[in-house]
């Protein structure tokens, strides 16, 4: 019950009180994704624009998760975190709520673009669209949980920005966007799957242009995300406890 | 204070920030339905403490106990903590941030009891609002409401209740603290101003430097401010001014003392006589002790010994029943000619805290 209240209440600040974390990516998102499916397919063709569209789309949950994790550090890293800390219940359970709502948070933006691009030609079945929504949340989970791991761990805030842009760029760079995963050799493709949007990707690829459901994929991208997901929890608990 | 009625029980807390220790192994009991005083100078530990008690901070050292457990979320639940400066988020929405707070707390008709917090504190107005668009009194009372919507807490720390409100908000907070007295919860007031914690305390704890200096029961702190009827405290360093002169201070209305001491004084006359100045430790002399040392070298002949007046440095310690003298005081020390060098004014509390600091120690 407790949990459930301070879930939509992070859910809640995340999307009214820190709109502008959405509202740009949204905006350059949407326009993104309406001039990209219109110019690959005429471009590249129908099959080769899905590949690239796809994975664009996935990456677009790494400006909100970043923004997301960075704020969430700062929450918890400075006296704002006594608010949290006064409440009836335990830290791990405030760190889960924030993480879980701020997850949820990154999905309306590629769902919308994911929306757009169907209305355009993108083949996508309801099913395989609800299953790409699930698979973005676990995915999300896990590019929070991989932004926290390192900005949990910087000291100064106002270096958070830096590493925050940077961890976007490694994001973004280690993960097959414009191509199939398997063009790497397999030593990088082991190195890009610790990536959760390299699984999700992967997934989503499978699912739309081959009708694929890629359950071992799935597995791997829960784990992936799990684990980067436990470890940022970790830090970030750690780093709440020791304010204030 | 019976086991059965300790509610809280606080042992050795101790809580380091970096290198400083803002509490030191302090010890604390609360009992049910009595209301505790904590009282100390700013920076003695007392907000520290506020928030180790209340489960928002964890102490280095030490452990709390409430109805016998170890548990933080149980602390958190029958601790209700209204701290000196709202904890709320301050983009939040008035309304959204009580209703939230409410729900978090199970509190079951919320929205009757935050229309009627807000109505009671004159906020109503403002509910909408953000709290960062309010301003710090206003603040204070959306802090404060907190203390009408929950009655489900057993113990209730007030950190500074009633700093940065208005008189008519004072009052209505005072009337909720009575209302908590009667339903027998307790009372935590945390304060550096005794006029506030005397009004409410069965008990007064005396915090410095971290440290839990002494506990008095009402009846014997207001013992101790009865002995003293002082309420400001001036102090000065005046060049120009024999002893005499600034001793007939004491004749202004409301001064209720004039300390002199002549430690410059003295030291300028060795520094005069050969001594060095800076070996000797000076004596302290009271005032009728400083004449008859005078006396003593003017009867020794010490011929060679000249003052002119400006050399003379004096340090007085004024003793005020109020602030009215303090412009005639003045007057009358440019009207002899002298010159301030320093000026210093204290509230009582300081003196009654340094009173009682001497005794505790």
């Amino acid at each position: 019950m407790r949990f459930n209240v301070l879930f939509l209440y992070f859910l809640k600040k995340n999307l009214t009180n820190r709109w502008e974390i959405t509202f740009s990516p949204l905006t350059s998102a949407i326009l993104g994704t309406i001039f990209l499916t219109y110019g690959l397919r005429a471009f590249v063709g129908e099959t080769s624009s899905a590949i690239m569209l796809l994975g664009w789309l996935s990456i677009q949950i790494i400006a909100v998760s970043v923004s997301m994790a960075v704020l969430a550090t700062i929450e918890f890293s400075t006296t704002s975190v006594l608010f949290y800390k006064s409440l009836p219940i335990r830290e791990s359970e405030i760190i889960l709520a924030s993480i879980l709502s701020a997850a949820l948070t990154t999905i309306p933006i590629p769902t919308l673009c994911l929306l757009i691009a169907s209305l355009m030609g993108l083949k996508v079945d309801v099913s395989s669209f609800l299953l790409m929504v699930i698979s973005l949340y676990i995915a999300a989970t896990g590019v929070l949980g991989f932004i926290l791991v390192f900005s949990s761990l910087v000291k100064n805030i106002v270096r958070l920005s830096i590493i925050a842009s940077f961890l976007a760029s490694i994001l973004t760079y280690i993960s097959p966007i414009y191509y199939p995963l398997n063009v790497f050799p397999l030593p990088v493709q082991v190195i890009m799957c610790l990536n959760p949007l390299t699984l999700h990707i992967k997934f989503t690829r499978q699912l739309v242009i081959f009708g694929e459901l890629d359950y071992l994929c799935i597995i791997y991208l829960s784990s992936v995300s799990s684990f980067w997901f436990l470890l940022g929890y970790a830090l970030l608990k750690r780093k709440m406890e020791k304010t204030g | 204070m019976t086991g059965e009625r300790q509610i809280l029980i606080g042992h050795g807390l101790t809580k380091h920030y970096g290198n400083k220790k803002a509490l030191d192994g302090v010890d604390i009991v609360i009992c049910r339905g009595e209301t505790l005083g904590i009282f100390g100078p700013n920076g003695s530990g007392k907000s520290t403490l506020a928030r180790i008690l209340s489960g928002i901070t964890s102490p280095d050292s030490g452990a709390i106990r409430i109805f016998g457990q170890k548990n933080k979320v149980l602390l958190r639940k029958n601790v209700l903590l209204i701290y000196q400066s709202t904890l709320f988020d301050h983009n939040d929405r008035v309304w959204d941030a009580l209703v939230f707070w409410a729900k978090i707390h199970g509190v079951r008709d919320y929205k009757y009891r935050i229309e009627e917090a807000l109505r009671r504190l004159e906020l109503h107005d403002k509910k909408r609002s953000r709290i960062s668009q309010l301003s710090t009194g206003q603040q204070k009372k959306v802090e404060l409401a907190k203390l009408f919507i929950r009655d489900d807490a057993s113990i209730v720390i007030l950190d500074e209740p009633f700093a940065n409100l208005d008189v008519a908000s004072v009052s209505i907070v005072k009337e909720r603290m009575r209302e908590l007295v009667n339903e027998e919860k307790s009372l935590v007031i945390i304060s550096h101003c005794l006029d506030d914690i005397m009004e409410f305390a069965d008990r007064i704890l005396l915090l410095s430097n971290g440290r839990k200096i002494r506990e008095y029961t009402r009846d014997e702190l207001q013992g101790e401010i009865r002995k003293s009827s002082t309420a400001w405290l001036l102090e000065l360093t005046l060049r120009g001014l024999s002893i005499k002169e600034v001793k007939s201070l004491e004749e202004i209305e409301d001064v209720e003392k004039v300390d002199v001491s002549i430690d410059r004084l003295v030291s300028r006359i060795l520094e005069r006589l050969g001594v060095s100045g800076g070996s000797v430790k000076v004596i302290q002399l009271s005032a009728s002790e400083a004449d008859e040392f005078l006396e003593k070298i003017k009867a020794n002949n010490v011929s060679a010994l000249s003052l002119s007046r400006e050399e003379i440095q004096l340090d007085a310690k004024i003793y005020l029943l109020s602030l009215n003298p303090l412009s005639t005081i003045l007057k009358r020390i440019f009207e002899k000619g002298g010159e301030i060098k320093y000026i210093n004014i204290r509230p009582k509390e300081t003196l009654i805290f340094e009173k009682l600091l001497g005794r505790g120690e």
